[in-house]
């Protein structure tokens, strides 16, 4: 075990090449953070003149393959099995473990959601990498191929950049959620090298005995997001919340403490326990910006927050921000809103007659 | 039936606290005092129940700094049952941190290993893994509840889009998620009887890290921070400056 934590460099690191990206899938559909993963390594594959694999493991592999290989990548490497339908850890870990021990990428990036996490740390275990978890930015280096991997730390007050210097390969997981869908490309040609595998059912030291679908609403995909906190006051003044989202085509977003006391339910919340946003606009009402809060939207293009507090945190965070409120500025935004559409909607009429 | 069990409990920084160096850009991380992690303070809650309601007894482990023992106490009082602190933390390092404890815990017969499923102030989710990696043990990640039968643990886990009931066999390892309980605050009794529970102290040998850390700084805010007092004025000001983003 010793030799698990002092795990030996690598020796040549030169002949560790190409950039790996996990795509996550579910049921046979590729992930949104899978798409992310292809859009980042294929800017970092483009900037060292390197390969982008993507690893590909699952019950429909062909015809995810098909989907990856519209948005531009070099190679997908698949693994294919009825019974790898659902992400299960041992053999997932397994298949991946093989093309990593084979094909020697320098860089394998995983999306840090639940199941990319399970994964990329056995994989950091098994292949003995190096793994800089939760990543927001990712870089690198055009001489040493060196991969510059930063991470919030200390409750996303600090960012720190962390470089993997000896093993290989360079991994980390990506916050999912906050890295943009790369454009599709025509015409990619792209090499598939997919296998039929059979499972070992004895690698299989889980069951999965039901799945309970939750009320699923996808923050992640929204241009708006409108979010209520505690200094609501109340769970009716979500309607106000609502109404605003409604007037700009956005979706409703909350605070982990509204959930918890069942103001809205839990699959609206935003930050470290909820979803990652990262809308065009993200409006905070009466929302303090506890960090665990600040993880899932700090990365949104605009930031406007309405608080009675003058000292509320989320206003380091914000760009535009309104003290007071927020049951008395909610009623007043929306109709201001309403006027604005209202003027230019006349405006785009006249103009075009 | 009554079930060994083991929970990792961590340090933390108080986050109010850390503040850049003015110059440097630094974390005043040394300066800062420490506190029982938020998703370790879960899974003692956790553990402690299970021992409630199936018997038992649950040892804590904590891979801190000196002051660590603090922590294990307030673990104690809130139902833990003995502690080992080893000392010689080295910051997040989730490969460092994973192997010393899988060594200890290796030492120490038991059925469950319980811990938060990230923590709250460094929140890699790596732990998990790597420790049911190296064990050798199931991974049943993210509960929201914990069943024990037969030698087998059902938990219902928390998916980004489902929720899943998993079932797998003793000993495993359960990563906990915020959700799962309410820790106790426990009363005066418990607390002064924390301070005679055994508690033992011991060293990690130094480990080699994978990766450096290059720089950790106050990221630049690139936020306009436009404050508005009057909304009579600040509304119509707000709804021009993000036009572009709504249409």
């Amino acid at each position: 075990m010793a030799g698990l934590i002092n795990a030996a460099a690598v020796e040549k690191p030169e002949d560790y090449r190409n950039i790996f990206v996990y795509l996550e899938n579910r049921n046979g559909e590729l992930q949104r953070p899978a798409l992310e993963m292809i859009g980042v390594g294929k800017r970092l594959a483009e900037k060292v003149h390197e390969k982008l694999y993507c690893v590909l493991i699952g019950s429909k592999v062909s015809e995810m393959a098909d989907e990856a290989a519209s948005y531009g990548c070099d190679v997908i490497l698949g693994a294919e099995s009825p019974d790898l339908a659902e992400f299960r850890t041992m053999p997932y870990a397994r298949l991946v473990e093989d093309f990593v021990k084979r094909e020697k990428p320098n860089i394998f990036l995983i999306p840090a959601t639940r199941n990319g996490r399970d994964l990329a740390s056995r994989i950091a275990v098994s292949c003995q990498a190096g793994v800089t978890a939760d990543c927001t930015e990712i870089d690198i280096e055009e001489d040493t191929r060196i991969l510059s991997a930063n991470r919030p730390t200390y409750g996303e007050s600090m960012l720190a950049e962390i470089l993997c210097k000896k093993h290989r390969p360079q991994m980390a997981t990506a916050r999912a959620g906050i890295f943009p869908v790369p454009e599709k490309v025509d015409g990619s040609k792209c090499e598939r090298r997919i296998e039929k595998v059979k499972v070992d059912k004895a690698l299989l030291k889980k069951e999965i005995l039901e799945f309970r679908k939750k009320e699923a609403i996808d923050l992640t995909a929204a241009k708006v997001v409108v979010s209520g906190g505690l200094g609501l006051g109340a769970p009716a003044a979500f309607k106000l919340v609502e109404k605003l989202a409604n007037e700009m085509n956005g979706v409703v977003g909350a605070s982990r403490p509204t959930a918890d006391l069942g103001w809205i339910s839990r699959d609206h919340q935003v930050g470290q326990t909820g979803q990652t946003v990262r809308p065009r606009l993200y409006v905070a009402c009466g929302i303090s910006g506890k960090i665990q809060h600040i993880m899932g939207m700090k990365n949104s293009e605009n930031v406007l927050s309405i608080n009675i507090d003058q000292n509320a945190e989320i206003f380091k965070y914000s760009d535009y921000v309104i003290v007071d409120d927020v049951n008395k500025v909610l009623p007043a935004l929306t109709e201001e809103i309403k006027k604005y559409k209202k003027a230019h909607v006349k405006k785009t009429v006249k103009s075009s007659s | 039936m009554p079930y060994q069990i083991i929970v990792l409990i961590k340090q933390m920084p108080d986050l109010e606290l850390v503040k850049p160096d003015p110059s440097t850009g630094v974390p005043n991380v040394k300066s800062v005092p420490l506190r029982f992690e938020t998703l370790s303070k879960h899974a003692a809650e956790a553990a402690v129940r299970l021992k409630e309601k199936y018997g038992g007894k649950v040892t804590g482990i904590c891979l801190g700094t000196e002051t660590a023992g603090q922590a294990m106490k307030e673990a104690f009082a809130m139902g833990v049952d003995e502690g080992v602190v080893i000392t010689g933390y080295q910051g997040n390092n989730p490969r460092f941190t994973a192997g010393v404890l899988a060594e200890k815990i290796k030492t120490i017969p038991h059925d469950v290993v319980l811990m938060g499923n990230q923590s709250a102030d460094s929140y890699t989710g790596m732990l998990p893994g790597m420790l049911s990696a190296m064990l050798g043990e199931p991974l049943l990640g993210n509960a929201l509840s914990v069943e024990l039968s037969d030698g087998s643990a059902e938990v219902l886990r928390v998916m980004e889009d489902r929720n899943e009931k998993i079932r797998g066999k003793l000993p495993a390892v359960i990563s906990v998620t915020q959700e799962i309980n309410e820790p106790r605050l426990p009363p005066v009794m418990q607390i002064l009887a924390a301070g005679k529970k055994p508690m033992k102290m011991e060293k990690a040998q130094p480990g080699n890290s994978f990766s450096v850390v290059r720089s950790n700084k106050a990221p630049k805010s690139e936020r306009k921070k436009q404050i508005y007092e009057d909304p009579s004025k600040g509304i119509p000001e707000v709804v021009k400056a993000i036009r572009e983003a709504i249409r």
